[in-house]
C-alpha cells in the first residue's frame, strides 16, 4: 500500500468509507511519518500516540458496525493536528510557552470539541510562536519548527507546527488560528491551503487568547476542498462566545464550484510592493492572469497604505496581549510570571503602556481610529468587487534566526495581511509557484461571512493547474 | 547610538512592577529600545487626518448579548482544584499579601 500519510482528507474518507484502509492504518501511517521527520522538523510539542490510536481504533468499530458513516461523522478516523493553543482536555496544551508546560485542561475549546464529535484522531498539538506571539515559530520555549521544504528556513507563523505539519505530510489536515497572519503567512511559507475566517465564523473559546477583537481559528489543508469541509465543521454560534453571531453554516464544500464567471476582483497596487522578494509580485500576478482566463474581470483598485496597518496592529495587539496575559499569574495553573520569555514581555510592557492613564489618547485611542479607516477602505472597495488579491506574504521562507533582534518581525513579514485583519475580513493562502524551490502565495480576502466566495476563487485557480511547475 | 528615549527611565522601572515582570539586566537593555522603536512606529498617524473619526474597538457590527441565568452544570471543586500547584482545605493557595507588623 502507497504510503496512507500523503491522502488528502477528501481522498482519506473516501478510502475509510471504502474500507480500502483502517482508521488505524491510516493513523499509524501518519504517525510513522511524525517520527521519521519531527527530529528535522520539530512540528509537534506532544505528539498523542496512545490516545490517537484509541481514537482510532473507536472509529474503526463505529464505522465498521455503521454507527458512523461520512454524513454523521463526516471526520471519522481522520487524524489531524491542533495548534497547542487550542484546549484538549486532560492533554497537555502549553502555547508553546514554559508557563502552560504543566498545563492539562479541565474542558475541550469548542473547536475541539467539534472535531472530536465528528469522529477525528487528534494525533497530537502543534508547535507555534510561544502564545502565538510571532511570524516565525521561532519564540516557541520549547524551539523553532523547520520549514519541510528546507529545514534551514523557517516554517513562518504563529501556526507554523501546523503548516509544516500538513506540508511534510505528517498529518491529514490540521487546524491553526490567526490574529493577524498566523494562519495564511505559514501556510504561504509551507505551500499549502490556511483559510482565515471572518472573525466571529469559528468560537474562541477554550483558544489561548491573544487579541479579543482579531483571534480566529481555521484550518490548513492540503486542498481547498479540504479546507472548505473542516470549515464548516468548525464554525458556527457557540452560546461560550458572544462575538459569534447566529448565523446558519453553509455546507462550503458542497457549494463549491468551479463557475467563477463574472466574479470581481480587485488588484490594490498599493500590495504590490515595491520592496517584495524578486520574483514574488510576478507570480501572483501571473495567478491573477490565470483567473481571469477562468472568467473573472480584474479591477485595478487603490487602496491605504499597508503601512498603516504596521504599526496600527502593534498597538491594538499589544493591548490586548497586555489584557489577556494578565491573568498568567501561577496560582490556578500553569507556572507564574517569572516564565514569561522575552517576547511575551516586550509585548505586555508595550501594550500596558499604550493602555496606561496619559498615554491611551495618544497610542491606543488613536489606533482604533486608525482601524476604523481602515475598516472604510475595505467597504469601499468592496461596494465594488467580490475579492481583493494580492501576495500573502513579501517573501519566501526566511533563514532560521531571521527573528533575532527583529522585534517587530512579525509585523513587517505580516504587512499585507494585518489591514483585513483588523477589519474582521476573512481570507486564504492558496500556494501559486515556487521561488527559488521555496512555495509561494497569494491570498484572496472578501468581505465578512463572504467565506464560499474565497473558497470557490481558490477552488477554481487549483483545479486549473499544477502549482509546483509555476515558476520564474 | 543613543537616541532619546519615549519611555524615560521612570516610567520603564514602573512598568515593570506595573505589569508584575522581572527584567533580567539583558532583557532590560534590549527591550527597552524595542519599546521606544515600536512606539515611534506610530509616527505614521500623523500622516492621517484623523478629526472627527470614531475608535472601532470590534469590525462585526455586534450587539450585547444576554441570556437567562440558569445554572448549568459546571467544574467540581476537584476539577477546578486540579491543576493549582498550591491548595489547601478545598482552596487555591496564594501568596501572603499582607504582612504582621511588629508590635
Amino acid at each position: 500500500m502507497s504510503d496512507l500519510s500523503k491522502l488528502t482528507l477528501a481522498e482519506s474518507r473516501h478510502g475509510l468509507s471504502q474500507k480500502d484502509f483502517s482508521s488505524v492504518e491510516l493513523t499509524t501511517a501518519c504517525l510513522d511519518s511524525i517520527k521519521h521527520q519531527e527530529s528535522t522538523l520539530h512540528a509537534f510539542v506532544t505528539v498523542l500516540e496512545d490516545d490517537a490510536i484509541e481514537s482510532a481504533k473507536l472509529a474503526d468499530k463505529n464505522l465498521a458496525s455503521g454507527a458512523w458513516n461520512l454524513d454523521t461523522h463526516p471526520l471519522a478516523g481522520i487524524p489531524l493536528s491542533l495548534k497547542d493553543n487550542f484546549l484538549t482536555k486532560d492533554q497537555k496544551t502549553t502555547a508553546s510557552s514554559k508557563v502552560l508546560d504543566n498545563f492539562y485542561p479541565q474542558y475541550d475549546a469548542t473547536v475541539t470539541a467539534k472535531l472530536r464529535a465528528a469522529g477525528a484522531v487528534i494525533i497530537g498539538k502543534n508547535n507555534m510562536d510561544a502564545w502565538a506571539h510571532g511570524s516565525s515559530t521561532e519564540t516557541s520555549d520549547f524551539g523553532p519548527t523547520h520549514n519541510p521544504w528546507d529545514p534551514t528556513k523557517l516554517p513562518g507563523g504563529s501556526s507554523g507546527g501546523s503548516a509544516a505539519a500538513v506540508s511534510s505530510n505528517e498529518v491529514i489536515c490540521a487546524i491553526g488560528s490567526e490574529t493577524a497572519g498566523s494562519i495564511r503567512q505559514p501556510a504561504s511559507w509551507c505551500g499549502v491551503i490556511g483559510f482565515k475566517p471572518t472573525y466571529g465564523r469559528v468560537s474562541r473559546y477554550g483558544v489561548v487568547a491573544m487579541e479579543a477583537s482579531l483571534d480566529s481559528p481555521g484550518p490548513l489543508a492540503k486542498t481547498v476542498a479540504d479546507a472548505a469541509l473542516l470549515l464548516g465543521i468548525i464554525a458556527g454560534h457557540d452560546h461560550h462566545d458572544a462575538t459569534t453571531p447566529n448565523l446558519p453554516v453553509p455546507n462550503y464544500a458542497k457549494a463549491l464550484t468551479k463557475n467563477i464567471s463574472g466574479m470581481r476582483i480587485g488588484i490594490p497596487n498599493e500590495y504590490f510592493l515595491s520592496d517584495a522578494q524578486d520574483g514574488i509580485n510576478d507570480l501572483v500576478m501571473r495567478s491573477a492572469k490565470q483567473l481571469e482566463k477562468l472568467g473573472v474581470t480584474l479591477v485595478e483598485v487603490s487602496m491605504m497604505d499597508p503601512k498603516y496597518s504596521i504599526a496600527d496592529y502593534t498597538i491594538i495587539q499589544r493591548a490586548g496581549v497586555s489584557s489577556n496575559l494578565s491573568r498568567y499569574d501561577g496560582v490556578r495553573y500553569g507556572h507564574d510570571r517569572s516564565y514569561f520569555g522575552e517576547e511575551a514581555k516586550r509585548r505586555i510592557m508595550l501594550g500596558s503602556y499604550a493602555l496606561s492613564s496619559g498615554f491611551y489618547d495618544a497610542y491606543y485611542k488613536r489606533a482604533q481610529q486608525v482601524r476604523m479607516l481602515l475598516k472604510r477602505d475595505f467597504d469601499r472597495i468592496f461596494s465594488s468587487v467580490d475579492a481583493i488579491l494580492a501576495p500573502t506574504s513579501p517573501s519566501t521562507a526566511l533563514p532560521l534566526g531571521a527573528t533575532k533582534g527583529q522585534s517587530m518581525f512579525g509585523e513587517l513579514s505580516d504587512v499585507l495581511i494585518e489591514g483585513s485583519s483588523l477589519a474582521g475580513l476573512t481570507g486564504v493562502n492558496i500556494p501559486v509557484g515556487l521561488l527559488g524551490g521555496l512555495p509561494v502565495g497569494m491570498q484572496l480576502m472578501a468581505n465578512h461571512f463572504a467565506e464560499q466566495t474565497i473558497l470557490n476563487l481558490a477552488y477554481a485557480y487549483e483545479q486549473s493547474l499544477s502549482w509546483k511547475e509555476n515558476t520564474l | 547610538m543613543k537616541t532619546n528615549p519615549v519611555i524615560s527611565d521612570v516610567d520603564f522601572d514602573k512598568l515593570v512592577k506595573m505589569t508584575k515582570l522581572t527584567l533580567s539586566t539583558h532583557e532590560t537593555k534590549s527591550i527597552h529600545p524595542q519599546l521606544d522603536e515600536a512606539l515611534k512606529a506610530v509616527k505614521v498617524f500623523d500622516e492621517l487626518d484623523l478629526k472627527d473619526v470614531p475608535p472601532l474597538a470590534h469590525p462585526g457590527n455586534l450587539k450585547n448579548v444576554m441570556r437567562p441565568d440558569v445554572i448549568t452544570p459546571s467544574f467540581s471543586q476537584t476539577e477546578s482544584l486540579s491543576n493549582a500547584p498550591a491548595q489547601h482545605d478545598g482552596y487555591f493557595m496564594v501568596k501572603g499579601v499582607l504582612k504582621e507588623q511588629d508590635s
